[in-house]
C-alpha cells in the first residue's frame, strides 16, 4: 500500500472534540489595523483576500487595509499631488462601499469607484510627477518685477534690479508667477497675499520685489506603478486623493470599512448576499478552496450548523489574507464557534460541539443517549480509556481577545477574562485571539467558557469495538451514547464504568464490527450537559467602550455620507501570461515488442546451426530433431584441462572464412586456406596426472612453425546448452559460436603440449570439450572448445 | 436470525451512472432499487465517519479484470464519484437476491483519490479530492494574469 493507515492516539480525540490546546504563542491582536502607514502594494504570489462580513444590529463589519496593485501619481502646478490606487478588496463580489467608509490613514478623504470582476477606474498606472521647482533658477529676495497695466508681470520691462538680465528667462517659470498674479494681484496697490512681498508704487508703476521663492519638493512617489490587470471574480476599488504641496498623506494606507463582504448564498435563508455565518464560509471554502464537488458537501449538517450559529449569534466578520491549510483553518477557528468538522458518509460538513435543540439553541436540558453499550455489545478486551493529564485540567484564565466594532469608527480591540469563580485569581492566563472574526462580547466570553468547561469537566476519552446491532444505524458521528460496563476486577462490590460520551469516530469493517472513539460527555445530576449549561449561562459585561479619538478632525468627507460613487472600470485586457495546453488522450503504445538484444541471454536469435569441426563441416549436418549432448573427449574419468591450437599446414576442406563465425572481442578472424587446425586435448586422468588423450577425428598433428603465426585460431563454443530435455534428458544445442584467440603466443611444437608448458596456450575460462550429435540412428562425434 | 452484509458500489457523476457493482451475490446480476447490479468480487473496507482528517482510508480491492481497470481509470481521469453502500439483512430469509427490507447501515461517497495495483488486483483509495496539504485558504493567489506586473510602492 502506498499510504500509511494508522489509528490516532486516543488523546487526540479530545482535541478533535473541541478541546483547545494552549496557544503556542501570544502576539498582537490579529484584528488590529495600523492606520497611518504607507500604502501597501500587492506582491505577486500573495493570497487574494477573502472579506467575509455582514454588519447588522450594530455589530459586525470589518475594516480592511487592501493592498494596491496599480498606482498613478501626478502633481499640478502648485505641486499638489494626486495619487490613484487600484485596490483589490476581496474574492468574489462584495457590497458597495459608501463614501463614509473609505479612509486614508485615519481620515475620510478622497474619492473612490468600486466594481466587480474587472479593473476599477479609468486612469492608467504611471508616475507623471513633474519637478515643479525648476532647480536652475529660483527667485531671490533681490528680484524685482514690474506689473503691467493688466496687473501681469511685464516680463519684458520687469526687472529693475535683477539677477535676471534676460527677460526671456521668465518664460522658464511663468506658472508660478501667472498663478500668483492672476490669483492675487487683482489689486496690486493693496496686495494681501503675503506680507513678505514688497510693492513699490513710487515710480508710477507697481513694482514687486522680494517675491517668495518657490520651494517645491518633488514628491517621492514610486516609479513602479504596475500595469492594468483583469481581476476576474474579485472586487476592486479605485481610490484617488489630492493632497496639497508640502504634505505626504497621499501615500498613506487606504482603509475600507466593509459592511457587506463576499456574497454567498446564505444557508439560513437561501438568499444571495453578504454573510457573517461561519458555515457559509466553510461551504464556500469547500467548493472553491477544497475543489470539492457539491455532492460531497454535507449541506444538511452545514445548515444545522448555520442555524446554531445564527441562533446563538456566533458571528464571523473577518478578512482572511494569510494562506492557511483548510484543515488547519477549520480546526483553529471551528472550536471558537463551538463547531467541529464532520465527515459522514464521505460528505464534509460541520456539527456543533454542544448539544443543540431543534431550534438551534444550546440544549441545556437533560440529554438522552441514543444507544447504551453494555457487555452485550462491546467485544471483550477492546475497551481503552485515556485520561486527560492533570496539566491540561488545571484552572486558568481564558483571555479572549475580540473586536468591538462601532458604526462610524475604527474597531476597538478588547479583551475579556473568563475564569471559573474562585479559580486562578492570578492566572495562569491563556490568550485566545478572536479579534480576526469576533465582534460581539457574548461570543467571545462563551467561547472562553466553552474551552474552560471542556478542560474542567471532560476527564477522559474512550475507544471500544462493538458488534453490530441497532447501533449500526442509530449511532453516527456526534451522537451521545452511554457506556455502562461492570468492573469485575475488584474483590468488593462490582462497580460500573457508566458515562455518557459523544462519538467522534466510527470505523466500520466488512466483518460487521464497529470501532468507536468517543469523548467523555459530562452531565450533572439532572442529566444536563455541564459544558452546555456553563456556556449558555455565560454572558458578557455589556460594556461598550467609546472611541478615544481626539484632536481636530481630518475628515474631508462626512461620516454620514452614504453616497455610493458611480462605478467606473477599465475593460479587461490580455495579460499575456495565460498558457492553455490543448492536452491529449493517453492510449496504450500498441504494436509488438522490438527491444534490441545484447546477445547474452535467451533473446539472442537462434541461428541455424552449421556444425563445423576443425576438419571442416560435419556431415551429415544435424537437423533440428537431432539430439546433441555434451561429450568429454578425455573419456570417462578424465578431466579436460586445456586445448592447444596449432597453426598447421594447408589441407583441404576449409577454403574460406566461414560466414557463421562469431568473433569475440575485436579479433579479426582469418582462416587461411593453407592452414589446418587441429584440436588436441590435454587431459588429467583419474589420478590427477596429465595425459594426452583424445583428439579430433581427422587428427593430423602438425608442428607449429617457428615465429609468430599470422593466423587467428578459432574454436567452437557451445553457448547455450539446454540441459535435461523433458522428453529425453539429453542436452540440446541451441546455438554456438566460434572463439577467436589472440595470436600472441610463441611457436609451438609437439612437446609444447605438455602440461603447463611454456609454449602452451590455455584458453582462460575455457576447457576442451565437445559435443556429439545424433540423428537418432547414427552418432557423430566432433569436438571443440567448450566454455565450462 | 442471522446477520449478513452486502456491499454495493456505484460509479457515477451528476448526469450518468457508469457502473453498478455488487459483491455479495456471486456470478449473477441482481436488481436492486430497480437497477441492475453486476457481480464484481470487490472488497471495501475502512469505512470511517465522524471527524475529518481520514481521507483515503476507504479502500476497495477488486480483481484487475479489464472492465474494472477501465472503470477505475475513467473514474480517476474524470473525477467521477464512487458511492459505496452497505446493506444489512437476514440471509435466512433469502440469499439469492436482495431483500426488499434490507437496512442501509453504511454509505460513503467519494472520489478515487489514489490506489495501487498489481497484475491481478487493484486497490483503490476512496476519498475526497480535498487535499490535506494542498487545499489552501484563500484559494487564489495574485498572478500576472490577474493583476499585471503589480505596483511596487
Amino acid at each position: 500500500m502506498s499510504w500509511i493507515s494508522a489509528t490516532d492516539p486516543l488523546a487526540l480525540v479530545a482535541i478533535q472534540a473541541g478541546q483547545i490546546a494552549t496557544p503556542a504563542k501570544e502576539s498582537a491582536a490579529a484584528g488590529a489595523n495600523q492606520l497611518d502607514v504607507q500604502q501597501r502594494s500587492i506582491e505577486i504570489g500573495e493570497s487574494v483576500p477573502i472579506v467575509f462580513a455582514r454588519r447588522r444590529d450594530e455589530a459586525g463589519g470589518v475594516l480592511i487595509s487592501p493592498g494596491a496593485s496599480e498606482a498613478r501619481f501626478e502633481n499640478d502646478t502648485s505641486n499638489a499631488v494626486t495619487a490613484y490606487y487600484h485596490l483589490v478588496l476581496s474574492e468574489g463580489k462584495i457590497s458597495s462601499i459608501a463614501v463614509k467608509d473609505v479612509f486614508q490613514g485615519a481620515c475620510r478623504v478622497g474619492s473612490h469607484s468600486q466594481t466587480y470582476d474587472r479593473r476599477a477606474g479609468t486612469w492608467t498606472p504611471g508616475n507623471t510627477i513633474v519637478d515643479r521647482n525648476r532647480p536652475y533658477r529660483r527667485f531671490f529676495s533681490t528680484d524685482i518685477f514690474i506689473l503691467d497695466s493688466q496687473s501681469k508681470i511685464d516680463k519684458y520691462n520687469a526687472i529693475l534690479t535683477s539677477t535676471l538680465t534676460d527677460p526671456a528667462e521668465l518664460d522658464e517659470y511663468p506658472y508660478n508667477l501667472v498663478d500668483w498674479d492672476e490669483a492675487t494681484l487683482t489689486n496690486p496697490a493693496a496686495p494681501e497675499k503675503d506680507s513678505s512681498w514688497d510693492y513699490d508704487t513710487s515710480s508710477g508703476r507697481t513694482l514687486i520685489k522680494d517675491i517668495k521663492p518657490t520651494d517645491f519638493k518633488t514628491p517621492e512617489a514610486s516609479y513602479y506603478c504596475g500595469s492594468v490587470g483583469n481581476y476576474p471574480d474579485m472586487s476592486t476599488l479605485s481610490f484617488s486623493v489630492t493632497i496639497p504641496n508640502g504634505f505626504d498623506q497621499w501615500n498613506r494606507q487606504v482603509h475600507c470599512f466593509i459592511r457587506g463582504g463576499m456574497w454567498v448564498t446564505r444557508l439560513i435563508d437561501n438568499v444571495e448576499g453578504p454573510s457573517d455565518n461561519f458555515a457559509d464560509l466553510i461551504r464556500w471554502m469547500l467548493l472553491k478552496g477544497g475543489r470539492l464537488r457539491s455532492s460531497l458537501i454535507d449541506t444538511t449538517r452545514l445548515q444545522s450548523a448555520a442555524n446554531f450559529l445564527e441562533v446563538n449569534r456566533f458571528l464571523c466578520n473577518c478578512n482572511i489574507t494569510q494562506s492557511t491549510n483548510y484543515t488547519d483553518f477549520v480546526s483553529k477557528w471551528g472550536p471558537y464557534f463551538m463547531l467541529t468538522e464532520s465527515d459522514v458518509a464521505g460528505k464534509r460538513g460541520l456539527r456543533p460541539l454542544l448539544p443543540v435543540t431543534n431550534t438551534g439553541a444550546i440544549d441545556t436540558g437533560a440529554i438522552a443517549p441514543v444507544f447504551t453499550f453494555t457487555e452485550d455489545h462491546i467485544i471483550v478486551d477492546t475497551v481503552e480509556i485515556q485520561y486527560t493529564s492533570l496539566a491540561d485540567r488545571l484552572p486558568f484564565v481564558a483571555q479572549m481577545i475580540w473586536r468591538q466594532q462601532p458604526d462610524n469608527d475604527f474597531g476597538i480591540i478588547r479583551t475579556a477574562e473568563v475564569r471559573y469563580e474562585g479559580t486562578a485569581p492570578d492566572g495562569p492566563y491563556e490568550s485566545h485571539d478572536l479579534s480576526e472574526f469576533c465582534c460581539t462580547e457574548n461570543h467571545a466570553v462563551k467561547a472562553g467558557a466553552f474551552l474552560l468547561a471542556k478542560r474542567r469537566y471532560t476527564t477522559h476519552t474512550i475507544r471500544f469495538t462493538a458488534r453490530p446491532q441497532a447501533n449500526n444505524t442509530v449511532v453516527i458521528g456526534g451522537s451521545i451514547v452511554r457506556v455502562r460496563l461492570a468492573r469485575t476486577a475488584t474483590t468488593g462490590v462490582a462497580g460500573y464504568h457508566d458515562f455518557l460520551y459523544q462519538v467522534e469516530r466510527i470505523s466500520k469493517t466488512l466483518a460487521g464490527e464497529l470501532s468507536y472513539e468517543a469523548v467523555h460527555f459530562p452531565i450533572d445530576d439532572q442529566g444536563r450537559s455541564l459544558v452546555a449549561v456553563d456556556v449558555a449561562s455565560t454572558t458578557g459585561t455589556g460594556i461598550v467602550l467609546t472611541n478615544d479619538r481626539t484632536g481636530p478632525s481630518c475628515d474631508a468627507n462626512s461620516f454620514t455620507d452614504n453616497t455610493i460613487p458611480p462605478e467606473t472600470y477599465t475593460p479587461p485586457g490580455s495579460s499575456g501570461s495565460s498558457v492553455d495546453i490543448p492536452g491529449g488522450t493517453g492510449v496504450s503504445p500498441g504494436g509488438g515488442v522490438t527491444n534490441p538484444t545484447d546477445g547474452l541471454d535467451g533473446s539472442v536469435p537462434i541461428v541455424t546451426p552449421v556444425f563445423r569441426g576443425p576438419g571442416g563441416n560435419v556431415t551429415p549436418t544435424p537437423t533440428a530433431d537431432d539430439r546433441i549432448e555434451p561429450y568429454n573427449p578425455c573419456g570417462n574419468g578424465s578431466e579436460p584441462l586445456q586445448a592447444v591450437y596449432v597453426n598447421g599446414q594447408a589441407v583441404g576442406g576449409i577454403t574460406a572464412a566461414p560466414t557463421e563465425l562469431k568473433v569475440i572481442g575485436t579479433m579479426t578472424l582469418q582462416w587461411n586456406s593453407s592452414t589446418q587446425m587441429q584440436v588436441y586435448y590435454y587431459c588429467r586422468d583419474v589420478n590427477g596426472q596429465p595425459k594426452l588423450t583424445a583428439k579430433s577425428q581427422t587428427t593430423t598433428i602438425q608442428a607449429a612453425p617457428n615465429g609468430t603465426p599470422t593466423q587467428v585460431y578459432a574454436a567452437i563454443e557451445v553457448t547455450q546448452m539446454r540441459p535435461g530435455r523433458p522428453d529425453t534428458g539429453q542436452t540440446e544445442l541451441l546455438s554456438y559460436r566460434w572463439l577467436a584467440y589472440p595470436p600472441t603466443y610463441a611457436s609451438l611444437s609437439n612437446s609444447a603440449w605438455a602440461w603447463g608448458g611454456a609454449n602452451g596456450r590455455e584458453a582462460t575460462g575455457y576447457k576442451p570439450g565437445g559435443f556429439r550429435y545424433s540423428n537418432g540412428t547414427t552418432t557423430y562425434l566432433d569436438s571443440a572448445l567448450v566454455k565450462i | 436470525m442471522a446477520r449478513a452484509q452486502a456491499q454495493y458500489l456505484r460509479i457515477y457523476d451528476e448526469a450518468t451512472t457508469y457502473q453498478r457493482w455488487q459483491s455479495y451475490y456471486a456470478n449473477v446480476t441482481i436488481t436492486w432499487d430497480s437497477k441492475p447490479w453486476q457481480y464484481v468480487p470487490f472488497i471495501a473496507d475502512g469505512l470511517t465517519e465522524g471527524v475529518s482528517g481520514d481521507e483515503s482510508n476507504i479502500s476497495v480491492k477488486a480483481p484487475a479484470i479489464l472492465a474494472v481497470v477501465q472503470a477505475f481509470d475513467a473514474a480517476i481521469l474524470a473525477g467521477r464519484l464512487v458511492e459505496l453502500l452497505t446493506y444489512q439483512f437476514d440471509p435466512l430469509f433469502g440469499n439469492d437476491s436482495p431483500q426488499s427490507n434490507q437496512t442501509l447501515i453504511g454509505q460513503y461517497v467519494g472520489q478515487v483519490a489514489g490506489g495501487t495495483a498489481g497484475l491481478t488486483t487493484m486497490t483503490l483509495q476512496l476519498g475526497s479530492a480535498i487535499s490535506p496539504v494542498g487545499a489552501q485558504i484563500p484559494p487564489r493567489t495574485f498572478t500576472t494574469a490577474i493583476m499585471g506586473k503589480g505596483a511596487r510602492l
